[in-house]
């Protein structure tokens, strides 16, 4: 049944839009329980049909999936597009939100063009409101020559005057056809060009000029229904013709929306102030080109203060228990068993990699707040601001998501460099990555930093990261100014909202790290502990005749520079097959003359601050450890390449670590 | 508007945000993202990050040490939108 221009009859109203405009509850609430649902003839998609009655006249509505536009660019999309156009009900009333206007507007655009019989129900009035957006009803409708009716939905509002419109729009008492919206001169002649192209009896199931402009545009389903109708030949001029003019989609599509912005400002007023979110109030800060970078180093800070503060006690309290009990607990256990036996399992095992387990509170509060901030969508802002400081040393790009990675750990920065294209920029990604501080290094630091400098431990911590980002700076600069060149190209960014942590997101990302490094700490790391302590233990009796005091004091002059003696000159060395090796290589070499004397304490006796911080220093500067070397290789395929950068990191890392010596015996720190 | 949004995207230097473009256009975000999509729909910008990075984590060896920010999609100019971009306003204007 269809409205025949007289009182009593059915109309049949399409209730299109795009999704979350409402269109659901307006629907729900005009056909309340006399809907039907099912599929759209041989389609998976659900088709919703429902009637009501107002006075005599029937309205029997169908719930369109929900469209962007006109195009087809998905299964839903189709669906709709074909029934508006093939089974041409009597109204459309396609609702809009009136609170994100300009989103909406363009399938109101597309079905002006269509010429249907339109009524335009402006929803969410209310939502509007409570964001400070005023549309006015009149104007859109003087703007769009059609009725529109102002609604809130969700509690029935303006459902009744939208009835009088539809009623109105089917039986013909009001105007319900608008002129489109202009089209430049531009296309309208390749409109024409394209119409002399193809026969005036072409049989296809769209409005003739309507799907010349879809072809324009590049529908795929318009495409594939002219080819259909028309000759090999014929179809072969019109492809060649689309071909040629693939750009005139910028032109059709580009002019809809100046249309949708113009329509929309002219009918859309603020009242008061703009309400502002608080996300959109957060990104103002977080991701201004100077405020943004302030916030990062802050919340660095922030994250290395919640390190020192809350997970140096517990670590220390875990050294008191683990490392120390144990090895006493040990030693009465194994009464009378063979030294070399209690001095492996004591000093290499307990002392090496059970060591470095006593940090893992340290490392899970770093990984907790890596994954937290990632969770609150923090982390993709972070990576923004960066993006501007990286793009000022002359990195290009994409490479500041690889680089991002190596706050975690070296090898998936320079793994990810692979998505920079450009050979020249993915090269110096690739040099610059293993200057990122790991979690790996933060340990390190974590161990000298809390032994030397107390309260000004994350402070001392925080200067040191931004030495190693204002070195990786530096380089990238040299590199790029210098060795590589590059073409600047421009990317878009799409921020994921903030929201609340998920915390089990949280805590399972937190437990998955911790768990890689606690397997880390009881393979590799206990190797090389054992393999310290080997060689720390023969020949001879003492420690400074094993193989490791001759190699150790053979590197010494080397330490003196930096104020260091031999065995942190070998710790140094051992971290190149993982940087936790420095602590347990120290735990076995301090360990074996230690006494009952903790490692922090040692240290502090076997190195004034000045050296501290300079090991610190060429520590994080050091050559990266052995998997992130081979990882350069591999992504580089190039010894040399790879070789210039084991060279240029160390040359850099003592370097900075003689100057950083220097300058902090001449303040005070010598002592 | 899509020629003006390609303008912008090709003329900047480093990464930008729907924010930014939508005060540059004069627009809304929402409409900036649609007009996003249809770029991408149209083949003038891409993906610029390989899904792998992105999303394929659940099988990345690397997962445990990864810090790589969620969520986020980075965009990049095809070369078939600087070719369109390189052509006179008005695509009836080439033969």
């Amino acid at each position: 049944m269809t409205a025949s221009g007289v009182s009593g009859a059915t109309l049949r109203v399409a209730l299109a839009g795009s999704p979350n405009t409402g269109k659901s509850t307006v629907f729900n609430f005009l056909t309340g329980l006399s809907q039907h649902v099912g599929n759209w003839p041989g389609k998976t998609v659900e088709c919703k049909t429902g009637t009501c009655q107002r006075g005599d006249t029937v309205f029997f509505f169908v719930d369109l999936p929900g469209s962007y536009s006109l195009t087809a660019n998905s299964l839903e999309e189709e669906v709709a597009r074909d029934f508006i156009i093939q089974e041409q009900p009597d109204v459309v009333a396609v609702v809009v939100d009136a609170s994100s206007l300009e989103r909406n507007l363009y399938l109101v655009c597309e079905l002006l063009e269509l010429g249907v019989p339109l009524v335009v129900i402006l929803n969410m009035m209310d939502i509007a409101d409570g964001r400070g957006l005023r549309v006015d009803p009149q104007a859109l409708e003087s703007a769009l020559g059609v009725p529109v009716v102002p609604t809130v939905a969700a509690r029935g509002e303006g459902v009744s005057e939208l009835l009088d419109a539809v009623r109105a729009v089917g039986f013909g008492e009001a105007r319900a056809l608008a002129p489109p919206p202009p089209t430049s001169a531009a296309v309208q002649a390749l409109v024409e060009r394209l119409d002399g192209m193809v026969p005036s009896d072409l049989a296809i199931p769209y409005p003739r000029r309507w799907a010349l402009v879809k072809l324009l545009e590049g529908d795929r389903a318009i495409a594939g229904a002219v080819k259909k109708a028309l000759s090999t030949n014929g179809w072969r001029g019109v492809n060649s013709f689309l071909r040629l003019h693939d750009d005139a989609i910028l032109e059709i599509v580009g002019a809809r929306y100046e249309w949708v912005a113009k329509t929309s400002q002219q009918v859309t007023h603020r009242l008061g102030k703009e309400k502002v979110s608080l996300g959109e109030r957060a990104d103002r800060i977080l991701t201004h080109p100077v405020g943004g970078v302030l916030a990062f180093l802050g919340v660095v800070a922030a994250i290395f203060w919640a390190m020192f503060s809350l997970g140096t006690p517990v670590q220390e309290r875990l050294d008191d228990w683990l490392v120390e009990g144990s090895a006493e607990r040990l030693q009465s256990a194994l009464e009378g068993a063979p030294d070399r036996l209690v001095s492996l399992l004591a000093d290499g095992v307990i002392g090496g990699a059970g060591l470095v387990l006593t940090f893992v509170p340290i490392l899970a509060i770093l990984f907790l707040a890596l994954a937290l901030l990632e969770d609150l969508g923090y982390m993709a802002r972070a990576a923004f601001v960066m993006d501007r400081f990286m793009h000022l040393i002359g990195l290009r790009g994409k490479s500041f998501l690889p680089l991002f990675l190596g706050f975690g750990c070296n090898v998936p920065a320079i793994l990810g460099s692979r998505i920079v294209e450009s050979r020249s920029a993915r090269l110096t990604t690739i040099l610059v990555a293993p200057l990122m501080p790991c979690a790996a290094r933060m340990v390190v630091v974590a161990l000298f930093t809390a032994a030397f400098f107390g309260r000004a431990a994350a402070l001392v911590s925080w200067s040191m990261v931004t030495i190693n980002l204002a070195v990786l700076a530096l380089m990238a600069l040299l590199l790029s100014r210098f060795v590589f060149r590059d073409e600047e190209t421009g990317f878009v960014m799409e921020l994921p909202r903030y929201h609340a942590p998920n915390w089990r997101t949280v805590l399972m990302a937190t437990w998955q790290r911790v768990r890689a490094f606690v397997v880390l700490a009881g393979t590799a790391i206990l190797a090389v502990s054992l393999v310290v302590w080997a060689l720390s233990s023969f020949p001879g009796n003492q420690i400074e005749d094993s193989v490791l005091g001759m190699v150790g004091r053979g590197l010494e002059p080397v330490g003196r520079l930096l104020g260091l003696d031999w065995q942190m000159i070998v710790a140094l060395m051992t971290s190149f097959v993982a940087k936790e090796n420095t602590i347990a290589t120290l735990g076995v070499v301090l360990g074996e003359g230690g006494g009952d004397v903790d490692l922090s304490t040692q240290l502090t006796q076997i190195m004034v601050p000045a050296a501290a911080v300079a090991f610190i220093a060429v520590q994080m500067l050091f050559i990266p450890c052995v998997a992130s070397v081979a990882a350069i290789r591999r992504e580089t395929q190039s010894w040399r390449w790879t070789g210039f950068a084991i060279g240029y990191m160390v040359v850099i890392s003592f370097a900075v670590g003689i100057i950083i010596y220097q300058v902090a015996r001449l303040m005070g720190w010598g002592v | 508007m899509l020629r003006r949004l390609l303008a912008l995207i090709a003329g900047r230097q480093g990464v930008c945000s729907y924010d930014e473009l939508a005060r540059e256009l004069g627009v809304s975000q929402p409409l900036v993202e649609q007009l996003v999509a249809d770029l991408l729909r149209s083949g003038c910008l891409r993906m610029a990050v390989d899904e792998c990075v992105v999303e394929g984590c659940t099988g990345c060896p690397l997962r445990t040490s990864c810090s790589l920010p969620g969520g986020v999609r980075l965009w990049e100019l095809t070369d078939k939108g600087r070719r369109w971009l390189a052509q006179p306003q008005g695509s009836a204007s080439h033969p």
